[in-house]
């Protein structure tokens, strides 16, 4: 609620610096002049005075500094030890590659109901084949001039 | 006492530490090894020699063996020279004469080298060292090499199949290395027949109806050629292993059975598996476990 009195209102508001200055002449504004004609805005200074005092009075709170407690590195939400940008670069190129390596579904291949095996009848000699596993003298040596 | 059990203990230790194979830790002795078989492949394209070498099929002494000359000349060719039974001689030029000359990384990425602290026997009056090249992987050749101690050329190679059986031996009786000058630069007369190099891919090769979509783990096609009536080959290898794929237009019948029907056939050291797949008549051949070869038939797919 608001003081009737706009005087009363002011020194309301300045209630702080009327209870600090250390003379009322310094209070601007004629607030001097008004206190010196009210007298519940004198006791209102004066209690005001009072507690200041009182507060400045009391000896100082000590101080306390808390170290915040050191948590894992990986307790923060973040899965892997790795920049968002770079996990996220992993990720694309672990799909990219499992997607080309993925073999293609059975559906796409050649179908194959039987297989048999054919005794007695061994594979057929190949002179490519031989020259890739054994070398130009294997595929020489199918002219043999000695046997043992 | 107990300061003699300690003195005792102590040199047991030091003379470990100093004994064969104890010497170099692990990691340093299969950078030997591969280093070892680098120096092998640079020598075989830098030394001029001739000598005299056997390839026998099977193990030595035991099997089939062929006796030819063999020359490597300053001009970088190798020829391989024998006679045919009296008749006349027969002459072959190549480019590489072993397969896993021609990829070392490829090798080195699919076998693990190993090198004997020890000497190896002597080979063609040398001194060697043995080298061996072995897969993780089940069901892959193996090579064993014994290399020149001074000059690093192959001395003799024992190839064994997949089931661990010696497949192949290759070995000097003699070698003799000159020097680049005094060394013959041209061939004896008579002109060489030249052994194809498997991986000088054909021109204009149509493409495969089907395409392998799952190879065996460190395999690398290394080539695609025509082949006969119309068909198309691939070749693919891992440095010792290979197979090929050949595919053509085909129909099912008595021999080839029904169409989606797969014939496997095996034999020491190779397995071949055919059929008729979609109309397209499949060839798959090569020196692994039949297994191998018959998932590479049914990981065939239309070619996009």
């Amino acid at each position: 609620m608001r003081h009737p009195d706009p005087a009363c209102a002011e020194l309301s508001d300045r209630l702080d610096a009327a209870a600090t200055v250390r003379s009322v002449d310094e209070l601007a504004g004629g607030l001097e002049r008004h206190l010196a004609g009210c007298q519940a805005c004198a006791g209102l200074v004066e209690r005001q005075r009072g507690l200041v005092r009182l507060l400045s009075s009391a000896p100082e709170a000590p101080q306390a500094t808390f170290d915040p407690p050191s948590l894992p590195r990986r307790a923060g939400g973040r899965l892997l030890p790795l920049p968002a940008w770079l996990a996220a670069a992993a990720a694309a190129a672990v799909f990219v590659v499992a997607g080309l390596r993925l073999p293609m579904g059975p559906a796409e291949r050649v179908r194959v109901d039987r297989v048999v095996d054919v005794a007695g009848a061994p594979p057929p000699v190949d002179e490519r084949l031989l020259a890739l596993t054994a070398g130009s003298e294997a595929v020489a040596m199918r002219r043999p001039t000695e046997l043992r | 006492m107990i300061r003699t059990a300690l003195a005792a203990g102590f040199l047991l230790l030091a003379a470990l530490s100093g004994a064969p194979g104890c010497s170099r830790p692990p990691d340093r002795q299969a950078d030997d090894a591969a280093a070892l078989l680098r120096r092998a492949v640079e020598a075989e394209r830098t030394c001029v020699y001739s000598g005299y070498k056997r390839t026998i099929h099977g193990r030595e002494g035991e099997g089939r063996a062929t006796r030819m000359k063999v020359s490597h000349t300053s001009a970088g060719r190798t020829l391989l020279e024998w006679d045919e039974g009296g008749g006349p001689a027969r002459r072959w030029e190549c480019s590489t004469r072993a397969p896993w000359m021609a990829d070392t990384d490829l090798v080195l990425g699919n076998y693990s080298a190993t090198l004997d602290a020890a000497d190896g026997p002597v080979i063609a009056w040398r001194d060697t060292r043995r080298l061996t090249l072995r897969s993780a992987r089940p069901g892959r050749p193996s090579l064993e090499l014994l290399v020149d101690k001074e000059t690093s050329i192959v001395l003799r190679e024992e190839i064994r199949d997949f089931d661990g059986r010696v497949w192949l031996t290759n070995v000097f009786d003699t070698i003799e290395y000159r020097s680049p000058p005094n060394a013959p630069d041209a061939p004896p007369d008579g002109a060489a027949e030249q052994l194809a190099d498997v991986r000088e891919a054909d021109a204009d090769v149509p493409a495969m109806p089907l395409s392998v979509t799952s190879a065996p783990e460190g395999f690398r096609r290394v080539s695609r050629s025509r082949a006969p009536r119309d068909g198309v080959r691939e070749d693919w290898t891992d440095g010792l292993a290979a197979f090929s794929v050949t595919l053509r237009p085909g129909e099912a019948g008595p021999s080839s059975g029904r169409d989606g029907e797969l014939q496997r056939r095996t034999c020491s050291g190779r397995a071949s598996v055919t059929g008729i797949l979609g109309g397209v008549e499949v060839v798959v051949l090569g020196n692994l476990p039949v297994s191998d070869l018959e998932a590479v038939a049914r990981s065939l797919a239309p070619a996009r």
